[in-house]
């Protein structure tokens, strides 16, 4: 039996001081476990200094004894603390003796003081921890498979602890503690990334309170006494339970009682690569922990890392376990072209591939006008990536016709935080909600669709913040295990303004308001003070809007006004309206009336959704910004890249995504190069954006999949999953993130290396070294990256931008002593209602969101084992909806809007209110934005996904379920395959298809 | 179908062109400003729109097709070069 050697924590402890242990090179460092100091970093008080058998440390008091003696090096044995973890002391394996204390106490329990004399390893100690390990060994099983492969950590204890023999008697092999008692608990596989081995669990209860305390979703028990005691994810089985998957017990489980089926099945990691999740813009931090080198590379699996900035150790279902679709069979490989879009593709070489595009583009410019072709870039490739696409965009095709998928989520708040702040960015790391007494959660749904940092909320609102929730469905927030929320407003969709406005009056008029604030750093103070008064924005006169009682909505006015600190977290309930932008104003201008601004646990802080939305906003993919946030006229501006470039630049803004559409269809652009997105499933009123995908005479696709763009496509150029790529990730704090490559490019080329070439081909001669040379042009160029190196990322660890002379490591918090703009500016927000209104044939409102397993438009999660848990797409429908439409849950429903008609699958729901159903548009089946419309916000076109006039009845039959509004021709779709293998994710071979 | 020829259920603004139903939009929004928002409108259209897209706006204003007054004089305002192009100094988003 292979059994670590008992130095490894120290081999851990040592590693914590590396450098290079830390911030590993691209190719990693071999794999050892992540180091536990036992219990967490205690923050805030004097230092302390205690000495540990004859070691003297300094640490911060009431920092436990089992830490300090661990930050010395002495390597104290564990097994119910872990350092993510309030310690609970149960095992009694930490025994020490402490000079002057009475008796042998738990040293994960006991705090430092100063002046404290420890010993770890009296005689005394160390006959008590033999005797503790002997329990435990009678009770584990000998054939433990886990202690075979090093990860379960009885057999080493046992060995570290001197344990020769077990005078009680082992075990027989096959049994363990619950089978001698109970008759034998059988393994719970039904969880399709990890099992649960009742034979192997000790009950530490570590499981129990990661996921009570650390993911805040309560679903584990411990069951039974004594001997007989297991734990259990309620009476049932994993699959059915309230478990969501987080990995979090997994993650805690020091036997392998709870273990990954891919470490079952692969064995152990030998290397371990950091790098950063490519799902949410919560932007996690993980260790890629890997067998084999270059194309042999397979992942063993994703841990999330401790030290990661945004996550501390936490993780969620997409991240830790839904990377398969990386080595999924659909992934193309190999670049293809057609003629036209009825051909078939026809596999070519990447020299003929990358000619096309060339030929293609400066063809169409030849006849139509240098501005008749443009680029999208993806909010899921990296920053560098990005840079080079708009680069290519606005010095080889020579125009600004560059827009990114942010358009369609987060461009309103580009807007609106300009306006007001200064800067188009959320104002505070994620840290700062630990800080906050009140928070304002509107138009997002963090537990499922940035869960990481939803569990954060959680466990800040159990320690006592409270919470408003403004949204139409009653999201988990409102009410989950040990959170309540204050207020859940469910205003109406479409009404987001009039309740902002709402809010400010009852603040203004009852004098809530910090005169202090808005004297000393906001400017256009007076002119806002009388918009808010205005009766005409007073809760009830709203009242009829927003459908919200105007008792509440003054009570929870008064809650955020009066906390010491009030922060708003909002997602793309806010933007995607055609009052996005002005409602992210009124944001900005309750913030600054209340002087919720320039300190830890205020703030507004748009939830992003993609992993790089606001990288790819920072790196210059708006039609009208180069890189920084800085308007393409600014002649001073455009010479820093002119000169560079060494390229004439044109001055004037290009067209955004919809105008692209639009112009395509009025046949002024013809050629597009969409880079990592699904412009065919995501955008709205699909039948629109098809027609205007049909009219261009080059539409090329770059993606790891035949998306549904790619039907339109005629030229395919295969793309690298984040696992192959080298660059950075800004999430929603501005944290630049290193993503690294694991292992080569499945395809050969790096993506930025095609676009490169690209523009070569079209005589622009674009080349790099490497993805840190095109960070190094960011940097010389950008004044907020200017302090941003891969070489400091590595060194350092992530980093907040602004990051200059200024902000040498960053900027956690934004606009302290004054704002990006110097004064915050009050913009009255008149409320606009849209002009999608309910009528006799489209009498309810649909609303649009996401789900926790999957994301986005699912190319991804689809092709893991995430679909398990949502093979579909679902329409929430309230009952006296249903039931006057005689609809029940289960069937199949046509959803039809004056745009377009689809079918789908209808789930009576009191999270709804009457009048508004909701679905999810992860499923290309099922197309939620076959009915979405043209409307738009007015400040930036992002589209109004949130608020869609619809009818729905009941459906006859699926055939052809996606149809135009007027023709009602059959739109199809492609990239509907069957729902995974769910192998898939346990076999992420890196050796290709 | 309706006297204006919209089907039932359908929002008259689909017929408009997209610039004009955008510039719509934007003139609503702003409309509180008074006797600036033509102005900001100007502006508006020039820190945001493509050169092509300010070029069919115009094409509508002269074809006499904008009806609404707001827009028609933010146009108006754009065409006489009264643009306050300070603004662009300051970061722009979205
Ligand atoms: S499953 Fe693992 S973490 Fe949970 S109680 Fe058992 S041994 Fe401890
Ligand atoms: S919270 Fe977001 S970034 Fe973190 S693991 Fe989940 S999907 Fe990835
Ligand atoms: S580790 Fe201290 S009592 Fe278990």
């Amino acid at each position: 039996m292979t059994v670590p050697p008992p130095t490894m924590l120290a081999q851990q402890v040592a590693a914590l001081g590396d450098d290079a242990q830390r911030h590993p090179d691209p190719t990693g460092t071999p794999y050892l476990p992540e180091p536990d100091l036992g219990t967490p970093r205690v923050e805030g008080t004097a230092e302390v200094t205690v000495s540990v058998d004859g070691r003297e440390v300094v640490v911060p008091g009431g920092t436990s004894v089992l830490r300090a003696a661990r930050e010395a090096g002495v390597d104290v044995p564990s097994l119910c603390a872990t350092d993510s973890l309030r310690a609970f002391g149960s095992c009694r394996l930490c025994l020490v003796e402490v000079e002057g204390g009475k008796g042998v106490p738990a040293s994960c329990t006991t705090p430092c003081a100063d002046g404290m004399v420890v010993r770890t390893d009296t005689e005394q100690v160390q006959r008590l921890r033999r005797g503790v390990m002997e329990l435990y060994l009678t009770d584990h099983p000998v054939d433990c498979p886990g202690c075979a492969r090093g990860t379960c950590e009885i057999q080493a204890l046992a060995r570290r602890t001197g344990v020769a023999e077990v005078r009680y008697g082992l075990p027989a092999a096959g049994s363990g503690p619950a089978s001698r008692v109970d008759g034998g608990a059988s393994r719970d596989t039904t969880n399709p990334y990890f099992d649960y081995d009742p034979q192997a669990c000790i009950v530490c209860s570590r499981c129990v309170r990661a996921c009570a305390d650390v993911q805040g979703t309560f679903a584990l028990t411990v069951e039974g006494r004594g001997l007989a005691s297991r734990i259990a994810p309620g009476p049932t089985e994993f699959i059915a339970s309230e478990c969501v998957s987080c990995g979090a017990c997994v993650q805690a489980c020091p036997t392998e009682a709870l273990v990954e089926k891919s470490l079952v099945q692969l064995g152990m990691p030998t290397r371990a690569v950091e790098t950063t999740c490519a799902y949410c813009g919560v932007g996690c931090t993980f260790r890629a922990e890997v067998q084999g080198a270059a194309e042999e590379t397979r992942v063993v699996r994703m841990t999330p890392l401790k030290a990661g900035g945004a996550n501390e150790g936490h993780s969620c279902v997409k991240g830790r376990f839904a990377y398969g679709y990386a080595a999924h069979d659909d992934r193309q490989l190999r670049p293809m072209v057609r003629e036209s879009i009825e051909d078939e593709w026809r596999v070519v070489s990447w020299e003929e591939a990358i000619g096309r595009v060339a030929e293609g583009f400066r063809g169409i410019q030849e006849r139509h006008g240098v501005g008749a072709v443009g680029g999208i870039s993806s909010s899921r490739c990296t920053n560098e990536e990005v840079y080079v696409v708009q680069k290519m965009v606005r010095a080889a095709f020579g125009n600004n016709n560059i827009d990114t998928c942010a358009r369609v989520c987060h461009s309103p708040t580009g807007y609106g935080l300009n306006q007001t702040f200064g800067t188009s960015a959320g104002t505070q790391d994620f840290e700062s909600v630990d800080h906050t007494d009140v928070m304002l959660l509107i138009g997002a749904n963090p537990t499922d669709a940035h869960p990481v940092f939803g569990s954060r909320m959680k466990q800040r609102l159990r320690k006592g913040a409270q919470i408003i929730v403004a949204d139409p469905r009653r999201i988990d927030l409102v009410r989950s295990p040990h959170v309540q929320a204050a207020h859940h407003l469910p205003l109406l969709p479409g009404s987001n303004v009039a309740f902002i406005n709402a809010m400010a009056h009852v603040v203004v008029t009852e004098g809530l308001h910090d005169e202090e604030f808005l004297r000393d750093r906001c400017e256009d103070v007076d002119a806002y003070l009388e918009f808010a008064r205005d009766e005409g924005n007073s809760p009830e006169a709203t009242a009829e809007a927003t459908g919200l009682d105007p008792e509440q909505l003054r009570a929870a006015a008064r809650l955020y006004a009066s906390a010491p600190n009030a922060s708003i977290y909002y997602g793309l309930g806010v933007t995607e309206h055609s009052q996005g932008s002005t409602m992210v104003m009124g944001l900005a201008n309750l913030a600054m009336l209340t002087g919720n601004i320039g300190r830890r646990g205020v703030g507004v802080n748009p939830l992003r959704g993609q992993n790089n939305v606001q990288g790819s906003c920072d790196m210059g993919s708006f039609p009208h910004e180069l890189p920084g946030y800085r308007h393409i006229s600014r002649p001073e501006v455009r010479a820093i890249y002119e000169d560079l470039w060494q390229v004439r630049l044109d001055p004037e803004p290009g067209l955004r995504i919809p105008n692209m559409f639009d112009a395509a269809l009025g046949g002024t652009f013809r050629g597009l190069f969409v880079h990592g997105e699904d412009i065919a499933q995501s955008d709205p009123n699909l039948q629109h954006v098809r027609a205007a995908l049909s009219a261009m005479e080059l539409v090329v696709v770059q993606d790891l999949f035949l998306n549904e763009t790619a039907r339109y496509a005629h030229v395919f150029l295969p793309g690298s999953s984040f696992l192959e790529k080298d660059g950075t990730f800004t999430n929603a704090e501005r944290r630049l993130g290193r993503v690294r490559p694991i292992m080569p490019s499945k395809v050969g080329k790096d993506e930025w290396q095609i676009v490169c070439e690209i523009a070569t081909a079209m005589g622009f001669p674009m080349s790099y070294g490497s993805a840190s040379q095109i960070m190094d042009e960011i940097a010389a160029t950008t004044p907020t990256f200017a302090g941003v190196s891969f070489e400091r990322l590595d060194r350092e660890g992530s980093m907040q931008w602004p990051v200059n002379e200024a902000a040498p490591s960053g900027t956690p918090t934004m606009h302290v002593e004054e704002f990006v703009r110097g004064r915050g500016r009050l913009v009255p927000t008149v409320f606009v209602p849209t002009t999608e209104r309910t009528n006799r044939r489209f009498p309810l409102i649909l609303t649009t969101g996401r789900i926790l397993t999957q994301y986005n438009v699912g190319a991804q999660t689809r092709r893991t084992a995430n679909s398990t848990w949502h093979p579909e797409d679902v329409l929430e429908i309230h009952p006296s909806d249903a039931e006057l439409r005689g609809i029940r849950s289960g069937d199949t429903v046509e959803l039809s809007s004056r745009v377009g008609t689809t079918a789908l699958t209808a789930l009576v729901s009191d999270r709804m209110q009457p009048g508004v159903v909701y679905t999810t548009f992860h499923h290309p089946v099922t197309g939620a934005n076959v009915v979405t419309t043209e409307n738009s916000d007015w400040a930036t076109n992002c589209p109004e996904y949130k608020v869609t006039a619809v009818q729905v009845a009941v459906a006859n039959a699926r055939e052809g379920r996606h149809t135009d509004g007027r023709a009602g021709r059959d739109l199809g779709v492609s990239d509907a395959h069957e729902p995974i293998d769910p192998a898939v994710p346990f076999s992420v071979a890196g050796s290709g298809r | 179908m309706s006297a204006a020829g919209v089907e039932e259920g359908h929002d008259p603004r689909e017929l408009l062109s997209p610039e004009v139903r955008l510039g719509g939009d934007i003139a609503r929004a702003l409309a509180h400003l008074g006797e600036d928002a033509p102005t900001e409108i100007a502006t508006h259209l020039r820190k945001f729109w493509d050169p092509r897209m300010r070029a069919a706006i115009l094409e509508r204003l002269r074809a006499g097709e904008i009806e609404d007054p707001l827009l028609r004089a933010g146009v108006e305002a754009y065409l006489e070069g009264e643009v306050d192009r300070g603004e662009v100094r300051e970061p722009s988003g979205g």
